[in-house]
């Protein structure tokens, strides 16, 4: 019995449960309950001190409060109580003392670092204090990590969200400031180790904001997180549309296949320690066969919103050839201007003469040999004759029919 | 409190979440309520966990799981044995390993089983089971190894007998 066989045993033995339709709601009403009790508790116990009643002190766990913290502000006693201020305001409810662990000046203003212990998770509470609009702010988002501990960890200050402070936690942390896609589309990186700071945090002026990647040594998942960047720059991922060709049979891949077949399972083509922006073209995957029979799948894959083409051509059962087709911009793609707003549409040709790869979300299409009768396409993506030479959209909503010549 | 990004979690997570709880429980009732509680317990403190939810209810779910089981161990409960999910003669084959599976779990101790479901349920990184049972990763990496050898010894011949092809 091997281990995937145990993986797969585990999967099998719980797949047959799914969540009871209303457990959202019922963990709401829960959580209000939950809510209004810890108030209630809260408030009677500030009465009993504002009487003057003996309170029930316990001892909790958490840093001593020091007066000095690392970093070029780390003896600036009163911005530390101003740090410490922010963070009780902004995260309420912790046990202990928030331990300001550094403090320093950046091209966005003064930053800190801060823990703060809880009872409820046993875990402390990591976060970043800013500087915006010359008041400090909680950066949103904190970082659970081991007592006493800090964990490698960054935000993007400044107005333009281009100062990255980046905490290490005493770990080897490698930083790439940029990414290109090479010419087999792959994502290409060079990461350069963060230098080894004393004071554990290290501050990179302007920045790519959203070219950037960090990583822990040796390629440990998951990156290194930036706990505010989903908040200027995060969000919908991309949809995806998948959708399987006459003649390529209905039988669904299997978990090895789709290893071998869908190159957003690939780190090579991702981004995996990579920021970006979220938004971006649908991804199609389109699966169908060859005349000759092999598997042949089209796919676009998107990276900060920018869409790259892929043929993948093989026996179903082997490792496909990849054929990179270029980025959306550089002749697979056209955008239509409707009055219901742009439609994208992917029109690759496809090599080996193996046809022409058409799509166009929620549109109907048509296609044409010179001349020739307009042919149906089923459904909004198809991978046409090789000798195809016009394509038809007919966008949603009624809007007007384009004719658009294929590459 | 909680907003949309909560109700996003508990939509997209869930089902991971209750399988996750009901291998560590063994007994769907228990994983259903130790799901609800956790939950419950993050919509409370949903801001100050926004940022590592997954972390937050992991460990929430492996504490209270171990909880229990201490519990149970010290008030033994006279229900749920192994009998209790064992199929009929005629039910589906992943019902005969479903009561495998539980009955070997079931035989290990519970760090050993929240390595094991951690690591090969959730697929998680040895460095992320180590945050969810606080402990390190040496610790990680052996408890899953003795609980894997366990599993495969009980899991194997029930597999091979009752499960026919897979």
């Amino acid at each position: 019995m091997t281990d995937t066989d145990v993986r797969d045993a585990l999967t099998r033995a719980s797949g047959h449960l799914d969540p009871a339709p209303d457990l959202l709601d019922r963990v709401r009403a829960g959580g209000r309950r939950r809510v209004v009790r810890r108030r209630s508790v809260l408030g009677g116990a500030l009465a009993a001190l504002a009487v003057g009643a003996v309170p029930a002190v316990r001892a909790v766990r958490g840093a001593p409060v020091t007066a000095t913290a690392a970093g070029d502000l780390g003896r600036d006693a009163e911005l530390l109580e101003r740090v410490r201020a922010a963070w009780r305001s902004a995260v309420p409810g912790l046990s202990g003392q928030p331990y300001v662990h550094w403090a320093g000046n950046t091209p966005a203003g003064p930053v800190a670092l801060i823990t703060q212990s809880s009872a409820d998770t046993v875990m402390d509470h990591q976060g970043f204090v800013e500087t915006v609009g010359g008041r400090l702010r909680v950066v949103a988002g904190t970082l659970l990590v081991e007592p006493g501990t800090v964990g490698p960890a960054a935000i993007l200050a400044g107005a333009g969200r281009d100062v990255l402070v980046l905490a290490t936690g005493g770990q080897s942390v490698w930083y790439s400031e940029t990414y290109e896609i090479n010419a087999a589309g792959r994502v290409d990186r060079t990461f350069v180790q963060v230098p080894d700071q004393r004071e554990g945090v290290v501050v990179y002026p302007r920045v790519d904001n959203t070219g950037i990647a960090l990583m822990l040594s040796g390629g440990r998942t998951p990156r290194v997180p930036i706990l505010n960047f989903d908040e200027r720059f995060g969000g919908a991922r991309p949809v995806r549309i998948e959708r399987v060709l006459p003649g390529a049979g209905t039988a669904r891949l299997t978990d090895s296949e789709k290893i071998r077949w869908d190159l957003g399972r690939q780190t090579g083509f991702l981004d995996p320690y990579g920021y970006h922006f979220d938004e971006g073209p649908a991804e199609w995957y389109l699966r169908g066969r060859t005349a000759d029979g092999r598997r042949l799948v089209v796919q676009t894959l998107v990276l900060n919103g920018e869409a790259r083409v892929f043929c993948l051509v093989g026996a179903a059962n082997s490792t496909p050839v990849v054929h990179y087709l270029g980025a959306y911009g550089t002749g697979v793609s056209a955008r239509l201007k409707v009055p219901g707003g742009d439609v994208l549409v992917l029109r690759a040709r496809l090599p080996e003469k193996l046809g022409v790869a058409v799509a166009a979300d929620k549109c109907q299409l048509r296609f044409r040999v010179r001349d020739g009768a307009w042919l149906p396409v089923s459904g909004n993506a198809a991978v046409l004759p090789e000798a195809a030479t016009e394509l038809e959209v007919t966008p949603p909503d009624g809007a007007a029919i384009v004719p658009l010549p294929l590459p | 409190m909680a907003g949309a990004a909560f109700d996003d979690f508990v939509r997209s997570r869930s089902t991971g979440l209750l399988r996750v709880a009901y291998l560590l429980t063994g007994d769907r009732h228990a994983a259903e309520d130790l799901l609800q509680e956790v939950l419950e317990q993050m919509y409370v403190r949903w801001r100050r966990i926004e940022g590592a939810p997954e972390a937050y209810a992991r460990r929430a779910l492996v504490n209270r799981a171990t909880n229990r089981w201490r519990w149970r161990a010290r008030r033994p409960e006279t229900t749920l044995d192994s009998g209790h999910e064992k199929p009929g003669r005629d039910h589906g084959e992943d019902v005969v390993i479903r009561a495998a599976v539980l009955d070997a779990l079931r035989g290990l101790p519970p760090k050993q089983r929240a390595a094991v479901v951690l690591r090969y349920l959730d697929d998680l990184p040895v460095h992320e089971v180590a945050a969810a049972l606080g402990c390190s990763d040496g610790t990680v990496k052996s408890n899953t190894a003795r609980g894997l050898d366990r599993l495969k010894q009980v899991l194997g011949p029930a597999l091979v007998t009752d499960g026919g092809e897979r």
